[in-house]
């Protein structure tokens, strides 16, 4: 179920009303190229242990949506958590501050555009062919492949 | 900040850190299995996995807790598991704290260089880059038998 | 050094002779801990009517302080050339001390079960 986000605890209250009190799950999702980002929450009946998954998009650009702890306290470290790592701010949660991540760190590293900084510097030692033939050979180099989890838009000193 | 850290070593076994209120270190002399003589005065710093080992060295007798008094020849603080840069700070406060004479080791990979989270964005890239190292175990996780070996190593260059 | 079980990962131990530089745990190791040179050699066999190549390990290093023994070296590897090695004595005084290079590598062989 997707609702708007004006909507959020008020929809989320209304499930909770329907026996879905259980959290099960509340994270986020960040899609660069829509310019949202998707809050997912899961939700469980007790005893029959069904699931109802309520999901809401708010804008990338200055992501903010309403706080659940009022309805499910075990919301508050979650929101805390998606604060920090995706950068989204939750109004009326009773207790803001960072959660897990050491201060200044500067970024919200959950988002598709953060490079981390070690994978894209380091040299990758698959990048060699391994066999570096010599002009006495005569025989083409091999073709090196990139290095894994690293994209291309990643800035790499190493290369050049 | 008021720290109190326990030493020298408490009944408690409570390591009070800055920022991290009562953290569980094991903090004791011990006696090491198949090295007669030494004692070694040991504070775990706990932080993942890693601490598993060395309550397996504990467990099986490999380290052996003694309450004679007996300061111990080396006074160690292990730092078992990953270091994040939020830790960070409390790992050099309790590394502070600890009186001289000291040495460091680094108990596993993550403690070593990140280790597995060697390209993370919140793990420090090996907690020598906030404190002095004399000893580097490795492993993932090490055997609490490289643990005692290297607890020995370091009491006999001490 | 204390005992531990036979079959215990200690320790990643090469065979030089096996290894045929091809890359392929270099690639596959998700610490990038392990390090290959290498080069080719010309081979003429008398009666052949031309040269073989010949790919010639330089150096093979494994960085003890990155890698998280998971074993997926020993795994890829389509020549036997990696075996796991119970020995667990090798701490260092230095984070650079636990890089070790082929020879030291080839050592532990001796202790490998599964050779």
């Amino acid at each position: 179920m997707n609702v708007d986000p004006r909507d959020w605890a008020s929809s989320i209250r209304a499930q909770v009303a329907q026996g879905f009190a259980y959290l099960d799950l509340l994270t986020a999702v960040d899609y660069p190229e829509a310019q949202r980002i998707e809050i997912v929450l899961v939700l469980l009946r007790p005893g029959t242990a069904e699931i109802s998954t309520v999901t809401t998009s708010v804008d990338r650009r200055e992501p903010r949506l309403g706080s659940l702890v009022d309805v499910l306290p075990g919301a508050s470290w979650h929101e805390r958590e998606i604060a920090e790592m995706f950068g989204v701010e939750f109004d009326g949660h009773p207790d803001p501050r960072p959660l897990l991540l050491a201060p200044g760190l500067g970024l919200h590293p959950l988002r598709k555009e953060t490079v981390l900084g070690a994978r894209a510097v380091t040299p990758w030692p698959g990048a060699r062919s391994g066999h570096e033939e010599g002009a006495s050979s005569g025989r083409r180099t091999r073709r090196t492949s990139p290095p894994p989890g690293v994209p291309a838009d990643w800035l790499r000193e190493a290369e050049s | 900040m008021g720290a109190l850290i326990l030493y020298p070593p408490d009944r408690s076994g409570v390591l009070r850190v800055p920022g991290v209120a009562d953290y569980p270190a094991r903090v004791s002399v011990y006696a090491v299995a198949g090295a007669p003589g030494v004692r070694v005065h040991v504070a775990d710093l706990g932080l993942a996995c890693c601490a598993v080992e060395f309550t397996a060295a504990l467990g099986r007798g490999l380290l052996v807790p003694v309450a004679d008094g007996d300061p111990g020849q080396a006074r160690v603080l292990v730092v078992s598991g990953t270091v994040t840069d939020a830790l960070a700070p409390a790992v050099l406060a309790a590394w502070e704290e600890m009186p001289e004479p000291k040495v460091a080791m680094s108990f596993g990979a993550c403690s070593n260089s990140g280790g597995p989270y060697w390209d993370s964005y919140s793990v420090t890239k090996g907690v020598d880059q906030v404190l002095p190292v004399r000893s580097y175990v490795p492993g993932c996780p090490p055997r609490p038998e490289a643990l005692v070996d290297a607890i020995v190593q370091l009491a006999e260059s001490a | 050094m204390t005992e531990v079980p036979r079959q215990a990962r200690g320790v990643i131990a090469l065979d030089p002779v096996s290894c045929t530089s091809c890359m392929i745990c270099v690639r596959e190791c998700p610490d990038w801990c392990i390090e290959i040179d290498s080069h080719t050699e010309e081979v003429t066999e008398p009666g052949a009517r031309r040269p073989r190549y010949v790919a010639v390990l330089d150096r093979f290093t494994i960085d003890w302080g990155l890698c998280m023994y998971c074993g997926i070296c020993v795994e890829a590897c389509p020549f036997d050339a990696l075996f796991w090695s119970p020995e667990h004595d090798y701490a260092s005084q230095d984070a650079g001390g636990l890089v070790h290079e082929t020879q030291r590598l080839a050592d532990w062989l001796s202790s490998a079960p599964q050779r």
